[in-house]
């Protein structure tokens, strides 16, 4: 394996601490001053926090009725930690802990509504919220030395390998939410959705505990990443129905690879360069985009339905150039502006993907 | 003379604000007074005054205790020339060598002073029951520093651990007696950062740089924070209107203007200076309102609810709501607060008023455990020394004024007795002159008015002198002294005419007047209007055989204000010249009002005049006319009074 570890300091400290063989980071690591996209983080992290994130600590999804769900949380607190913001970091977690975590067995619920009473009416978790927000606590109990923080993100990460892990044919697979997915409960079931494996997430995480089954995820995940792909653009459904072999795009979605998928391959790129036969089929289904944008794609006609043109989405689209060719499409991802809370978020994280696994991608003189 | 209320308003006026210390808690704090209880140095360093400082010596002989060692001879720092020296200098007048009754070379000082030597000095008054605080609640005995009001002092003595989340400063209102917070202690200063291009590169949206700027700013200043507003837009409208109206202190005008240009300019909001500064103000006024309303309920809840209010920059809201919570009786929250303030504030007048203002409000015992928060001051005196002996001078005060009596330990006198040599108060050492005048230890007053005058030629450390001396029966002394001042100050003069007036009228005084110091009493008696002074004149007069001058004063005399002594003076004139009409008149006008005019006609004229109480008059003129004529004539009419015989 040629695992070259490009990681900035955060992802260093975190690599000796958990054991992991360190033989390769050094000789790529930059100093972070020459860390341009560690940089941006930074500059644009207060952006962010500015725009979408509340004085107590809560990430607002401003598209979306002002709600906040554990999964802005969980973005918010890696982008904190990134930042080197433990204030943010703190007032986030503070409030995630108090509006969300209200479930007995230590996941979160997912959606938090404002104009509601009780402001949570659905208690089901969201797994790739939980995973973020575990991650982030990691993270954070490395960066600032908090061993509380990392308590509590095994504590969430056993819950994730016991509440929302299920055996399928394909393997060891996440459930989206610990109610509503499994066999018996959707016809087609189980459902699963490829945008919630943060592979590096997920990885992290099993370095933490033993109790987390990262290794088991993370090869039904690259497993579905080859063989649940649809129609002629060959993409991932959004959500895909692992019932039959092979899998099928869920018969209770739009069989269509979009808002959510699109995220497959940035999560997969931040990860590892080691999979450019998957990410190349993402490339192509770019490469003739007007652009460099992505477009949520129809799967079974694989037409463009409606072009993803915000910054944030591009920025995938350059993050996975990064990881296949060490080198951008084109100018851009570095012009971080804030649109909507979830392109923005999008931004952030090509950008600390950037910044941790492909940093010399983006230069001062590119 | 000094009336009393005049007395009482001197002291009073030096004692200040009196501070309830308390030695009276169990563990009691150690002895704040780092000389301890003896060893005066023998020469005591004073600040320079400027005259003979070789032979400074401010002494606090009065309270030296009873047993010295023998060998400790010098501890009594007394040097009668130096101490006195300085009051007339040049002048040989109040050498107590000289002037003091005791025939041998003085030690007066502590012959007159120390119990030992005179034991009938009442050092220490006999005991009275303490007067009882109005308020007192439960209070356990601590150690300095601990609450006396806390419920469990051992949990406040272990602070409560914080949760991880309390990074911020936690306003030391919120902290109960349990949980004794560190966080009291969390005003942290931010640095200085300079957060220019900061800024510039925020409102230029270049991420980059602000990144690179961040990571700067972080490497040189751990624990710095970004400010939130790096992306305000730059505005044209200028917020100086607004800002004229916060500094007139028109809020309200302040918060019209700001709706009125967002009004205007829908995007523009006030700047998070302004903002902040604002409320803050406005937060401040509702909270003096709330406490000038006494509405302590409010006070305490708006200090509650802004953290903002409780640092060292807000230190009168802290003070005013320190006051609510003790008129809430909620002494352990206000001990907390003035902890707070003692622990993080700096400011040296606002820590010594700190500690005045808790006196005013908390039970000793709280006072006297804030006392421990004082520092170290440079010179390794601790800070609230001065304060902590504000209780004994009120103490003090209150003997010498007659308005309380109670007893203070000697080891407190001579602990305080100490610290005014060292720090050469004259304040302090006029106090304690008083003190001794209220207890008529003469020799004792004496010593300290000389010493406190030595500091501070005040006219008031004068008069003790004089007023000393005189009791001291040391008249021609008093009499020099008080003629040299005379023109210093209005009750500087009376004395002198009180003085002059008492040799006058004391027919067997040794003291001899010669004419310039008459014309000059008589001056002072004219523009003074005195009564007292004419009459006493008359009487020289009359024994001059002036009968026409005499005359002439005793009605001016009564002209100024009917006393007895002129009214008599009056009625022997008229007895002398027959005017029996004119005697009968006066007794018949006067006669309900001074007893003397009954034994007219045997009227020794000194006899009377001498009394200057009224009310004892009645007492003891019988007593006098015993003495003078072995028995009290039934019937002296037509009998020529024994002074018109003269």
């Amino acid at each position: 394996m040629n695992r070259k570890m490009c990681v900035m300091a955060i992802a260093m400290l975190m690599t000796f601490q958990t054991g992991q063989p360190a033989g390769a980071a050094p000789s790529a690591l930059q100093s972070p001053s020459e860390n341009v996209a560690a940089d941006i983080v930074q500059g644009a992290w207060l952006m962010y926090r500015h725009t979408f994130v509340s004085e107590d600590g809560r990430v607002i999804d401003n598209r979306n009725g002002e709600i906040s769900h554990s999964e802005g949380q969980g973005y918010g607190m890696l982008m904190a930690v990134a930042a080197d913001d433990r204030r943010s970091f703190d007032s986030m977690w503070r409030w995630t802990q108090s509006n969300l975590m209200v479930r007995e067995d230590g996941l979160m619920a997912w959606r938090w509504d404002p104009a509601q009473t009780p402001h949570v009416q659905d208690r089901n978790n969201a797994t790739d919220g939980d995973l973020l927000v575990a991650w982030a606590l990691q993270r954070a109990g490395d960066l600032w030395q908090e061993p509380s923080y990392q308590a509590e993100a095994i504590k969430i990460a056993r819950s994730i390998g016991t509440a929302a892990t299920v055996d399928t044919p394909y393997g060891k697979v996440l459930l989206p939410g610990a109610a509503g997915f499994r066999t018996e409960e959707q016809p087609d079931g189980p459902v699963v959705n490829l945008a919630y494996w943060i592979f590096p997430a997920i990885e992290d995480l099993g370095r933490l505990t033993a109790d987390f089954p990262a290794d088991a995820l993370i090869e039904t995940g690259l497993k579905l990443l080859r063989e649940a792909r649809f129609g002629p653009a060959q993409l991932p459904a959004d959500w895909i129905s692992l019932k039959a072999t092979p899998p099928a795009p869920a018969e209770a979605f739009v069989p269509q690879f979009g808002y959510d998928a699109i995220r497959v391959p940035l999560y997969l790129s931040w990860f590892s360069r080691d999979y450019p036969d998957i990410l190349q089929t993402f490339a192509d289904e770019w490469k003739t985009s007007p652009d460099d944008a992505p477009a949520a794609v129809e799967l079974n006609t694989a037409a463009r339905i409606s072009p993803m043109s915000d910054p944030g989405y591009r920025a995938i689209v350059q993050v996975v150039r990064c990881s296949i060719d060490n080198r951008l499409s084109s100018h851009g991802i570095e012009n971080f502006e804030p649109t909507d809370y979830y392109p923005s978020t999008l931004h952030i994280l090509s950008l600390m993907a950037i910044s941790e696994r492909y940093p010399s991608c983006l230069t001062e003189t590119n | 003379m000094l009336n009393r209320n005049q007395l009482t308003f001197v002291l009073l006026a030096a004692c200040a604000v009196g501070a309830p210390i308390s030695f009276a808690t169990g563990e009691g704090p150690k002895p704040l007074n780092p000389l301890g209880t003896v060893g005066v140095p023998a020469q005591p360093v004073l600040p320079a005054v400027g005259i003979q400082p070789a032979a400074v010596g401010l002494s606090a002989p009065a309270v030296q205790p009873v047993n010295l060692p023998v060998g400790a001879a010098p501890v009594v720092g007394y040097s009668a020339q130096a101490v006195v020296m300085p009051v007339v200098p040049g002048n040989q007048y109040l050498d107590p060598q000289q002037f003091s009754p005791q025939p041998a070379p003085v030690p007066a000082p502590s012959a007159g002073i120390m119990p030992a030597a005179q034991p009938t000095a009442p050092v220490v008054l006999p005991s009275a029951p303490m007067q009882q605080q109005v308020q007192q609640p439960d209070t356990i005995p601590v150690r300095p520093g601990e609450n006396p009001f806390a419920r469990s002092p051992q949990s406040a003595r272990a602070p409560a651990p914080q949760p991880a989340s309390a990074t911020h400063a936690q306003p030391a209102i919120n902290a109960g007696a349990g949980t004794a917070s560190p966080a009291a202690t969390g005003e942290q200063k931010p640095p200085e950062v300079d957060e220019t291009a900061l800024r510039y590169y925020g409102q230029t949206r270049d991420f980059k740089r602000l990144g690179a700027e961040l990571r700067r700013l972080k490497a040189l200043y751990p624990g710095w924070e970004a400010p939130q507003n790096i992306f305000d837009a730059p505005t044209n409208i200028s917020e100086q209107p607004i800002w004229d109206l916060f500094a007139a202190g028109n809020y309200a005008g302040a918060r019209e203007a700001i709706s009125r240009m967002q009004s205007e300019t829908p995007s523009w909001t006030p700047s998070e200076d302004l903002s902040t500064k604002l409320a803050t103000a406005e937060v401040r006024t509702l909270l003096e309102r709330s406490y000038a309303q006494r509405n302590w309920r409010e006070v305490i809840t708006l200090a509650e609810t802004t953290p903002q209010m409780m640092v060292c920059g807000e230190m009168n809201a802290m003070w005013l709501t320190a006051e609510a919570l003790a008129y809430s009786r909620d002494y352990t929250r206000a001990f907390e607060l003035y902890k707070h303030i003692l622990t993080n504030c700096d400011d040296a007048v606002e820590r010594q008023s700190t500690i005045q203002k808790a006196d005013l409000v908390l039970p000793e015992a709280g006072v006297a455990s804030l006392l421990a928060f004082g520092r170290t001051m440079p010179d390794g005196t601790p800070e609230f020394e001065n304060l902590s002996y504000d209780r004994l001078r009120l103490k003090m005060g209150k003997i010498a004024s007659g308005t309380a009596m109670m007893q203070i330990a000697p080891e407190q006198l001579q602990s305080f007795g100490d610290y005014v040599q060292r720090t050469g108060s004259a304040k302090d050492a006029a106090l304690f002159g008083w003190f001794y005048y209220g207890q008529q230890n003469w020799q004792a007053s004496y010593q300290w008015f000389v010493a406190a005058s030595y500091i501070d030629q005040d006219a008031k450390n004068i008069e003790g002198i004089v007023l000393s001396l005189r009791n001291l029966e040391q008249p021609e002394k008093a009499l020099e002294l008080a003629r040299q001042y005379a023109v210093a100050t209005p009750e500087l003069k009376k004395i002198y005419t009180e003085l002059v007036s008492a040799i006058l009228i004391d027919e067997e005084s040794k003291v001899k007047l010669d004419e310039t110091e008459i014309d000059l009493f008589a001056t002072y008696v004219e523009e003074q209007q005195s009564p007292l002074g004419a009459q006493a004149l008359g009487w020289y007069r009359l024994r001059a055989g002036e009968i026409k001058e005499a005359k002439a004063l005793f009605t001016q005399s009564v002209d100024w204000e009917p006393t007895e002594g002129g009214v008599v003076g009056l009625a022997v004139m008229a007895s002398r010249a027959k005017a029996w009409k004119t005697v009968t008149a006066l007794k018949a006008k006067y006669g309900e009002q001074f007893a003397a005019l009954d034994d007219i006609k045997v009227y020794r004229q000194q006899g009377v005049t001498q009394k200057k109480k009224r009310n004892t008059l009645k007492q003891e003129t019988p007593n006098l006319l015993t003495r003078l004529f072995g028995t009290r004539p039934d019937d002296s009419k037509g009998q020529r009074p024994r002074a018109a015989v003269n």
